[in-house]
């Protein structure tokens, strides 16, 4: 697994499904045929975007699936934002932070103490957190890696989302000026 | 290596002999390669022109002998560099412990297969006599001796743990390594089979009459057929410097951090204004400063275009064929929109590209829709005059296309049939169109 050299072909593919993303989104909504916010909107774009992201590394790394995986188990509940599970959520939380908090303390050798290690430790938890699926990667080369990999196709993503933004600006603008 | 001792110690021809050998080019290279997984072969061939030049070296001075001490050491499951030191060392009574210098060879050479030697630093040991395993004196001549042993080392961590010593010396020196090589060889049937260790010194009698190159060539078969075997094994070769820990537990962590520092410095690329922090925490800092910053940008440009189409879903795909729909008065706005998106994504492919006409699929149409064109040109706002041209990419979009010919009006069609058979003639043209519209795309 690579990270993707070809940024090109990489840009296309995600395009390509992004605009099918879109697309089936937009059928949705129209078979909805509810009147949306822009916030809503923004949000279905978002996660379009996300997905198409994702689906165009091919499943290929840890990030990408995890992604998927997050949106599918959530995309069941898309329109009932489910609340209740947070509760059982936060319970499991604590029970790994206990676990975790044990385990270290049973586990860790010298290498791991200090200060200098609390700060690469507390540092390498915030990455997990934003590295979607960084939370069940093992070790933290696997999680560079992933970070890696992840970072490349973000701005990929940034890069064809800040043309097409602009491209639909412009036609606004169109739009105003007749 | 603390070099001064390095080159102070010894006595001057030996003096002269290492730092000749460290001084050729083969050494050079050495010295200067940066981490990289090479080739096997490669690495084999330079190793073998390395060894000939420092045994030439060598030769030449006579009185030295050299001791190439390669361990191979192993870990548990994690692939990384094979790890050797090759010691050289003169006599055992004026031998001196130096330590590998971490900047000279430390830059490793992992992975390498076949031959399993790894050089990694040239050391003088007195702490770990060379008993060479063979010995053979060679013609008046050449005046090398070469032999090869395995011995084990006493690390309990390791378990196929292997050291050859390469020795070179006169005639008179012989006698003393022989006593050893006998040792060697026992130790060495302990290690691993002891037909290997018969077969080695069988090997090293046959070569006895040869000269030094053959000499080097057969060692390095010798050593090679001793690593492939203790390579069949699953056997991980790592680096352990002197006075580090051997233990399997801390080779893996080595072999771990080895991974994370490299990966990281790919990541000190990828994200700017990495490459002045030095340090693991400041480089996380950043890494997680800029993915924050793309995610936010990720959200933002969402937000945009949620509110740049006020009325449904931000959709070029079913935009389009609704406005269509809507009437043919509104084509335009759409079409200009379509356009928009497409000469966007089509500069893009074009600034990564460079100016292959092949990917591009914008083009001109220079026959009848150029009337078409300059309609169109009129109607729509100046700003996107270029754009009015039909873009199309047919390779990148393939629904797009079937979208456009089944929901456009029939002058649409005809347009886009026309540039679509018209795409390789006008190719030239469509590139210094795409580089203008590029440039109007940047000034924006």
């Amino acid at each position: 697994m690579r990270p993707p050299t070809n940024s090109t072909t990489f840009k296309r593919e995600f395009l390509k499904k992004w605009l099918l993303a879109l697309q089936l989104c937009n059928n949705h909504h129209n078979n909805n045929n509810n009147n949306n916010g822009v916030v809503e909107r923004k949000n279905t774009i978002k996660l379009s975007a996300e997905i198409a992201m994702a689906a165009a590394r091919n499943g290929a790394t840890c990030w990408s699936r995890a992604l998927i995986a997050k949106h599918s188990s959530s995309s069941s509940s898309l329109h009932n934002q489910t609340p209740p599970p947070r509760h059982s959520k936060k319970r499991v939380l604590r029970c790994k932070r206990i676990i975790r908090r044990s385990r270290r303390c049973i586990h860790h050798g010298p290498a791991a103490h200090g200060p200098a290690a609390a700060v690469m430790r507390r540092k390498t938890a915030v990455l997990r957190k934003l590295v979607p699926g960084g939370e069940l990667m093992g070790d933290e080369a696997s999680l560079i890696r992933e970070t890696l990999d992840y970072v490349t196709s973000l701005r990929a993503q940034v890069d064809v989302m800040r043309r097409l933004a602009r491209a639909s600006d412009r036609a606004a603008m169109c739009n105003a000026m007749k | 290596m603390d070099r001064a001792s390095f080159l102070a110690a010894p006595p001057p021809d030996f003096h002269y002999a290492d730092s000749a050998a460290l001084l050729d080019p083969a050494a050079a290279k050495w010295h200067h390669h940066p981490y990289h997984y090479h080739d096997v072969e490669q690495q084999q061939q330079r190793l073998q022109y390395n060894f000939h030049q420092q045994q030439q070296e060598v030769g030449s001075l006579g009185d030295d002998y050299m001791g190439c001490v390669l361990n191979g050491f192993h870990g548990d499951g994690v692939d990384g560099g094979l790890g050797e030191v090759v010691e050289m060392s003169r006599t055992p009574s004026s031998s001196i412990q130096l330590k590998p210098d971490p900047g000279f060879f430390a830059n490793g050479w992992p992975d390498f297969a076949p031959v399993g030697n790894h050089v990694y630093g040239i050391s003088r040991t007195s702490s770990c006599p060379p008993t060479a395993a063979e010995s053979s004196s060679p013609p008046a001549a050449a005046s090398v001796v070469d032999g090869s042993k395995k011995r084990k080392l006493d690390k309990p961590q390791q378990r196929n743990p292997k050291v050859v010593a390469v020795d070179e010396n006169g005639e008179s020196k012989t006698k003393k390594v022989k006593a050893g090589c006998g040792d060697g060889g026992d130790k060495k049937s302990s290690v691993s089979s002891s037909s290997s260790s018969s077969k080695n010194k069988n090997k090293n009698k046959n070569v006895k009459k040869e000269n030094s190159g053959a000499d080097s060539s057969s060692k390095e078969n010798n050593s090679s057929k001793v690593t492939h075997e203790v390579q069949k094994t699953d056997y991980i070769h790592v680096r352990a410097r002197r006075g580090q820990a051997t233990d399997s537990h801390s080779l893996a962590e080595r072999v771990r951090r080895e991974k994370i520092s490299e990966r990281m410095k790919y990541l000190q690329d990828l994200v700017p204004g990495c490459n002045k922090i030095t340090g693991k925490a400041g480089m996380l800092d950043e890494i997680i400063n800029y993915v924050q910053s793309l995610q936010r940008q990720v959200e933002f440009l969402s937000m945009k275009l949620a509110a740049v189409n006020p009325g449904m879903d931000f959709n070029i795909d079913s935009l389009f064929p609704k406005e269509v729909a809507a009437g043919g008065g509104n084509n335009f706005p759409a079409s200009s929109d379509m356009a928009a998106a497409y000469l966007h994504l089509n500069s893009l492919q074009q600034q990564l590209l460079g100016c292959s006409g092949l990917e591009m699929g914008m083009m001109m149409n220079p026959s009848s829709a150029a009337a078409d064109m300059g309609l169109r040109r009129t109607i729509s706002a100046p700003i996107t005059t270029p754009e009015t041209e039909t873009f199309i990419d047919s390779s990148c979009f393939p629904q797009q296309a079937s979208i456009w010919d089944a929901d456009l009006p029939s002058l649409y069609q005809v347009a886009f049939d026309q540039a679509r058979a018209a795409s390789f003639p006008s190719q030239q043209f469509a590139g210094s169109a795409g580089s203008s519209n590029l440039k109007m795309e940047m000034e924006m």
